[in-house]
């Protein structure tokens, strides 16, 4: 029941919102059933140990062989919470940002919450492709209406991209439904396909993953739109829509696709290798911090990418909490992205500088954010990488695991270089002109900071809890997945 | 005694030391090894010569990669499309007469494709 009104109480507000035509009722309704679904998906973790509050079941498209069917494992569970506590931060973060017809804006934000904890909780794979669409479609409305000024060409190639991803995978879906007969995971997973046809169904559910991550070479929406889309809508994008990517690759293609995913394994993985220092590099030039943190979002994203291409348990584990750690770490990027943007007018780093002196209490919000997205210690995402990293080291599936772990840590070293290069820029320095007259944060916006870099410092110092939640799903992913004991045999 | 002999070498340069400097504190002009120490023994230069510059550079190409070989791949194709659009375009003439010698070399087509793939 849990799982429903997690799905159903964005949906519901988010139609009820297009009805309301003052922008403060728009703004304070969507804010309290953002607030609802945060308390639903809270109930959910606590009754965490009794699945069957999280599961739903009911007929759906019966003749299809396809019911709606949504259920939250632990990676589901802590998706929903990560997309459930984005909500309220994003829409208090944005307090202050005012839109042309709020109601459309508010409600589409509430539907693409709604698609987007559905991706992560369905269990059936028609409905699985049916929310990663509804997803999807709010955001195109909102780049394309609320964007900056390219904003029509940027978001005509983010659909056109991410929806030539989304029909390969419904083609491969389709496939895998004609050989069983259902769309049930559970009968995807057993469905005993051939090691030819399962080499090719790969690359079909692979690149709309990738797309989606986005991995290299498939990233070039993801900067434009990033840059061009209202910040709110670049922290659902960033935040939470690439996990959906993650998702897939755990939850549908490694399972669903063992051998395939062992015989292809290693394509992924340079890809994703190649990528973290490519972007890296770009992420180094830089002058739009949104830019900036496009790039180093796609570096961050090819660590998970590879993570889960080496099939080790402490692989999985890490980009699990990866996935957590990033959503709320470039959840407080954008927030002092934002921030700054409403003060002084730009996001140019070469037109700022010095705003530590004038607004201290945001530097120090940014500084730790900023420690947390090169992967410190005592910060969440040295948890994750150092997972990760140790996992992909030690990993049995491929022979260039070394070599892997190697470039990939560089790409925490290229982190540092530009994340610092940013904070000098932007932070410290003298004032200018523009940057003389700035001001320091107020009250709610001190209080959503504080809540990110809480959440930095919690799964930093004490991450056990969250390991001990993934432990269970990792094994039996990586179970499904292990196609090793099968050629021993 | 090693003790002692670095305890009184020590006390001698302090001495030298005051000596020199307490008098005049103004410094001219460093020389030779001085100079090097005075650049903090150039590891500043070596590291932007071998590292910050040709990182600094490589940003800079892959940057241009990115935006006109990869993205300019992707809005290729794209521009492809519109392109096509715009010559296929002319096929929709309106005159039933053309329409009926595509028809017609359509079918020949088909049934010579269906010649030589015959098994």
């Amino acid at each position: 029941m849990i799982a429903l009104l997690l799905i159903l109480v964005p949906l519901l507000s988010g139609l009820a919102t297009f009805l309301m035509k003052k922008e403060d009722a728009a703004r304070t309704w969507s804010l309290f059933a953002a607030i609802v679904t945060f308390v639903i998906a809270i109930l959910g973790v606590a009754v965490f140990n009794k699945p069957e509050h999280l599961a739903f079941q009911t007929e759906w498209m019966g003749n299809l062989g396809s019911s709606f069917s949504i259920k939250a494992d632990a990676m589901g569970m802590m998706l929903s919470m990560l997309t459930a506590i984005s909500f309220p931060i994003i829409f208090v973060a944005t307090w202050s940002t005012s839109y042309k017809k709020p109601n459309n804006f508010f409600g589409l934000m509430l539907l693409s919450q709604a698609g987007l904890i559905g991706v992560f909780l369905a269990m059936d794979a028609l409905l699985f492709y049916f929310f990663w669409e509804l997803a999807l479609i709010p955001v195109y409305f909102l780049c394309s209406q609320w964007g900056g000024e390219k904003r029509i060409a940027v978001t005509f190639k983010f659909f056109v991209y991410t929806f030539l991803g989304s029909l390969l995978m419904l083609v491969g879906l389709i496939y895998i439904w004609s050989k069983t007969g259902s769309f049930d995971i559970a009968g995807f997973y057993a469905s005993d396909l051939s090691i030819k046809e399962q080499t090719w169904l790969f690359w079909l559910l692979f690149v709309a993953f990738a797309i989606k991550m986005p991995i290299f070479p498939f990233h070039t929406w993801q900067p434009d739109t990033y840059e061009q889309s209202p910040t709110a809508v670049t922290m659902v994008l960033s935040a939470i829509m690439v996990k959906m990517g993650v998702l897939g690759l755990l939850r549908w293609l490694l399972p669903m696709l063992p051998a395939g995913s062992y015989i292809m394994g290693d394509n992924p993985s340079t890809l994703a290798v190649i990528g973290i220092i490519y972007a890296s590099i770009i992420a180094f030039k830089q002058d739009d911090m949104k830019r900036l943190v496009a790039y180093s979002s796609i570096a961050h994203v090819g660590l998970m990418c590879l993570a889960v291409f080496s099939e080790t348990k402490s692989a999985t584990q890490g980009v699990m909490i990866q996935m957590f750690s990033h959503g709320i770490n470039i959840l407080g990027m954008w927030i002092v992205v934002e921030i700054i943007e409403r003060k002084f007018g730009t996001r140019k780093m070469s037109e700022l500088g010095g705003v530590a002196q004038k607004a201290p209490a945001l530097a120090i919000f940014f500084f730790v954010i900023a420690l947390a997205n090169i992967a410190l210690p005592l910060t969440n995402a040295f948890i994750g990488e150092f997972l990760m990293l140790s996992g992909v080291l030690n990993s049995k599936v491929t022979a260039f695991g070394v070599v892997y772990a190697v470039i990939a840590a560089l790409g925490v070293i290229l982190g540092a270089v530009y994340t610092l290069r940013m904070a000098r820029k932007v932070f410290l320095g003298k004032t200018n002109e523009l940057t003389e007259k700035g001001t320091d944060i107020t009250f709610h916006e001190k209080a959503v900071l504080a809540i990110i870099v809480g959440a930095i410092l919690i799964v930093g110092i004490y991450p056990q809890p969250f390991l001990d939640m993934m432990s269970g799903l990792s094994d039996s992913i990586l179970k499904s997945a292990d196609v090793i004991h099968l050629l021993k045999k | 005694m090693l003790v002692a002999i670095s305890s009184i070498l020590v006390i001698l340069i302090v001495a030298y030391a005051w000596n020199r400097f307490a008098k005049k504190p103004d410094l001219g002009e460093a020389t030779g090894f001085g100079k090097v120490l005075e650049n903090k023994w150039y590891v500043d230069e070596f590291y932007d010569a071998i590292i910050v510059n040709p990182l600094k550079s490589l940003s800079r190409v892959l940057n241009d990669f990115d935006t006109k070989v990869i993205d300019g791949a992707v809005n290729g194709v794209g521009r492809l499309v519109k392109y096509g659009g715009r010559q296929f375009r002319w096929l929709q003439s309106g005159q039933i007469g053309s329409y009926i010698l595509m028809m017609v070399i359509s079918m020949l087509l088909v049934f010579v494709v269906q010649f030589f793939l015959r098994k």
